[in-house]
C-alpha cells in the first residue's frame, strides 16, 4: 500500500487519527487474502439474490447496467478509490440524480456543496448503497457496488459514514456504540475462520497431502479488548473519555457528531463520507466538529464531504464539486470554483452563500 | 331471637370461602394463572416471529408467502370474537377424546395475543428512528446484527406498556375459560355462589376479583420494573443515574480485560 508521505505533518505529531489511516492501510494489507475470500464467498452466496433482483428490475421495465467486471476493472487506476459511472436515482417521478460520472482519488478530499433539493446527500448515499442507484455504477477499491449482494456490507466497513443527524446508538453507551461494529465484525469473521480451519483439520486427517495452512483466529476475549483500548484511544484523541460511560441523550450536539465520527474511524475506513456533519448543531459547536475533521484530513485521509460552510469547504477541500438538478455543474479546485466560477447557476448561488 | 347482621355474615361468609371452598378457589386460581402464563408465553414468542416477519418483507422478496400468512393470522385473529375462537378450538379443532382442556385455553389465548403483540411490536419497531439502521449499516453491520443489537432493544422498550396492557387484557380474558367448563377463577366464583354451595355470589364474587387485581397489580410492578430499566439510557440528569450507568458500563469494561488476561495466561500456559 502507498501512502501520501508529503501529506503527513512531523513524526512527533504523528497520533491516533493517522494511526487509523496507517493501520487502515495495514489492515487491509493484512486482511486482503482473509476478506477476498469472504468477499467470494459472499458473492457466491449473494449471486443467486443479484440475478433475482436484476430480473426483478426488468420486469419493472427499468434499465439495468450490465454489470460486466471486465469492462469496468480496466478504467480504474491504481489511484482512484471510488469511480462513478452515470448514476441515475429516481424517487417515484422525482428524477435527483441525472447522470453523475466522477471519480475519487486516495487521498482526495471532495466537497459538495448545492442547493438544497439538488441531489448532492443522495449522491453521497449512493456512495455506500445506503440509497440504490436507479441505474449507474459505483466502483470502489476495483470491486462494483451491488446493494442486494452480502459483500456489501464488508465494502461498508471501508467506508466510514457520519450522519447529518449523529445517529448514535440511543441504547448503547458511547463507548459501547464506538466498540459495537468493531467486535460484532470481528466476532462474525473470527466465527467464519474458525469454521474454516475446523473444515482444514478435518480434510488433513483423511487427505495426508493437503498442505494448506490452517488459519489462525483471534479469541472473543482479544477482539472486544482490542476494540475497547481503540475505542478508549479514539476517544482520548478527540478529549472524551470522561463521557465513555454516558449515554448518547446526556451529551450535547458537538460531542454527540464527534463521537460519530470516531465510531466510523473505529473500523479502519479507507474513506469517510460526511453528510452535512454540522448542519444539525448549535452554531457555537460547529468549530468543534470541524476542527476535528480538519485533523482528520491533515493526516491523509480520503474524504467526501457534503456541506454548507463554503469557509470550510475552501480550507479543507482538494476540489469541489458543485451539483445542481442532479448533475454536477462544476468540479475545480476550489480556488478555482470559488475564484473565478463558470456556471451562471453556481455565480447565484455564491452570490447568495456568501 | 336476633340473627347475625348482614356485616357480620358477610365476614363469616368471607371465611367460609376460604375455608369451606378453598379447594375450588385453589383449583381456579391455579388454571388462570396456567392458562395465562402459558398463552403469555406462547404470544410474546408468535409474536415476535410475526412482527419480525413482517418487517423484514418489506426489503425481502422471498418472504411474501410468510408475509401473507402472517398478514391473514393477524387479521382473523382480531376480525373475530375470542370465545367464538375458543369454540372452534374446543369443539372443533382440538375435539379429541381426552385432550387436557386446559392446552386447548393455552393455545387459543396464546394465538389470539399472538396477533395484537405482533402489531404491538412492529409498531415499536417502525417508531424506532430509521437512522439507527443506516448507522448500524453504514458500519458494516448486517441487517439481522444491527436488528438485533441496536432496533429490537429500543423498539422492545418503547413497546412494553403496550404488551403490559396486552397481557392485563389477556389474564381478564381468560376468564371465558368457563364456557367450555374448565373451572378457573371466575368460574370458580360462580360454583361456590351457587344454590347447591353458599346461595351468595356476592362474597365470591368479590373475592374472585381481589385476586384478579392482586395478579394485575403484581404484573404492572413488575413491567413498571423492566420500563425503567431499560429506560436507562434516556434522560437520565441525576448525578445519581448518571454515576450507576458509569460503574455499570466501568464492570463491563473491566469484564472485557480480566478476560482478555485470562486468555492471554491461558494462552502463556499452553505455550
Amino acid at each position: 500500500m502507498e501512502k501520501d508521505e508529503a501529506k503527513m505533518p512531523a513524526g512527533e505529531q504523528a497520533d491516533v487519527f493517522e494511526n487509523i489511516i496507517d493501520s487502515a492501510d495495514a489492515v487491509q494489507d493484512a486482511a486482503a487474502e482473509n476478506n477476498a475470500d469472504l468477499i467470494e464467498e459472499a458473492e457466491e452466496s449473494g449471486a443467486e439474490e443479484a440475478q433475482e433482483s436484476t430480473e426483478a428490475e426488468n420486469d419493472n421495465g427499468q434499465e439495468v447496467p450490465e454489470n460486466d467486471k471486465e469492462a469496468v476493472l480496466p478504467d480504474c487506476d491504481d489511484d482512484v478509490l471510488i469511480s462513478i459511472t452515470d448514476l441515475h436515482k429516481s424517487f417515484g417521478k422525482n428524477e435527483v440524480l441525472r447522470g453523475v460520472t466522477t471519480q475519487v482519488k486516495k487521498g482526495e478530499k471532495v466537497v459538495i456543496i448545492g442547493p438544497s433539493g439538488s441531489g448532492k446527500s443522495t449522491l453521497l448515499r449512493c456512495l455506500n448503497m445506503m440509497e440504490t442507484p436507479t441505474s449507474g455504477t459505483i466502483v470502489f477499491d476495483g470491486a462494483p457496488l451491488d446493494p442486494k449482494h452480502s459483500s456489501i456490507n464488508l465494502h461498508r466497513r471501508s467506508m466510514g459514514m457520519v450522519f447529518q443527524h449523529f445517529n448514535l446508538f440511543n441504547n448503547l453507551t458511547v463507548v459501547e456504540n464506538i466498540m459495537l461494529a468493531p467486535v460484532k465484525t470481528g466476532i462474525a469473521d473470527m466465527k467464519k475462520l474458525r469454521r474454516k480451519a475446523f473444515f482444514l483439520k478435518l480434510r488433513k486427517v483423511f487427505d495426508k497431502n493437503c498442505t494448506e495452512e490452517i488459519p489462525s483466529y483471534p479469541s472473543k476475549a482479544e477482539i472486544r479488548k482490542k476494540a475497547l483500548d481503540n475505542a478508549m484511544a479514539l476517544l482520548e484523541r478527540i478529549g472524551l473519555s470522561d463521557k465513555a460511560a454516558a449515554y448518547p441523550s446526556t451529551l450535547s450536539g458537538g460531542q454527540k457528531q464527534r463521537i460519530a465520527i470516531v465510531r466510523a474511524l473505529a473500523m479502519y475506513p479507507r474513506v469517510m463520507l460526511f453528510d452535512e456533519p454540522t448542519s444539525a448543531l448549535d452554531p457555537e459547536m460547529v468549530g468543534e466538529v470541524l476542527e476535528v475533521i480538519k485533523e482528520l484530513a491533515e493526516g491523509g485521509m480520503t474524504m467526501v464531504i457534503v456541506t454548507h460552510e463554503i469557509g470550510f469547504a475552501r480550507e479543507v477541500a482538494t476540489r469541489v464539486l458543485f451539483i445542481d438538478e442532479g448533475v454536477i455543474k462544476e468540479d475545480a479546485p476550489p480556488a478555482e470554483l470559488f475564484g473565478a466560477p463558470k456556471d451562471a447557476r453556481l455565480k447565484e448561488f455564491l452570490s447568495k452563500v456568501l | 331471637m336476633e340473627g347475625p347482621s348482614a356485616f357480620e355474615k358477610f365476614f363469616s361468609d368471607i371465611g367460609r370461602v376460604f375455608s369451606e371452598y378453598n379447594d375450588f378457589l385453589l383449583t381456579g386460581l391455579q388454571n388462570t394463572l396456567i392458562i395465562s402464563v402459558g398463552a403469555a408465553v406462547l404470544g410474546l414468542v408468535l409474536g415476535v416471529i410475526v412482527a419480525i416477519i413482517k418487517i423484514a418483507a418489506v426489503n425481502n422478496k422471498k418472504l411474501r408467502i410468510p408475509e401473507v400468512i402472517c398478514n391473514i393470522y393477524v387479521g382473523v385473529i382480531r376480525g373475530t370474537p375470542v370465545a367464538l375462537q375458543l369454540f372452534i378450538m374446543a369443539f372443533v379443532i382440538l375435539a379429541i377424546r381426552n385432550f387436557p382442556i386446559v392446552i386447548t385455553a393455552i393455545l387459543t389465548f396464546g394465538i389470539n395475543s399472538g396477533a395484537y403483540v405482533a402489531e404491538n411490536l412492529r409498531a415499536g419497531i417502525q417508531s424506532v428512528d430509521p437512522g439507527q439502521t443506516e448507522a448500524g449499516r453504514s458500519l458494516g453491520l448486517s441487517g439481522s446484527t444491527t436488528m438485533a443489537s441496536v432496533v429490537l432493544p429500543q423498539a422492545v422498550k418503547n413497546v412494553i406498556p403496550a404488551i403490559g396492557n396486552e397481557l392485563i387484557a389477556l389474564i381478564k380474558e381468560t376468564s371465558i375459560v368457563s364456557m367450555i367448563s374448565i373451572i378457573d377463577l371466575t368460574n370458580a366464583a360462580k360454583l361456590i355462589g351457587s344454590g347447591n354451595n353458599m346461595a351468595t355470589y356476592l362474597v365470591p364474587m368479590l373475592v374472585a376479583a381481589l385476586f384478579y387485581l392482586a395478579i394485575v397489580y403484581i404484573l404492572t410492578f413488575f413491567l413498571r420494573l423492566i420500563e425503567k430499566k431499560l429506560r436507562e439510557s434516556e434522560q437520565h440528569i441525576s448525578d445519581k443515574k448518571i454515576a450507576k450507568v458509569k460503574a455499570k458500563t466501568e464492570r463491563k469494561l473491566a469484564r472485557i480485560n480480566s478476560a482478555y488476561e485470562k486468555a492471554v495466561s491461558k494462552r502463556k500456559e499452553a505455550a
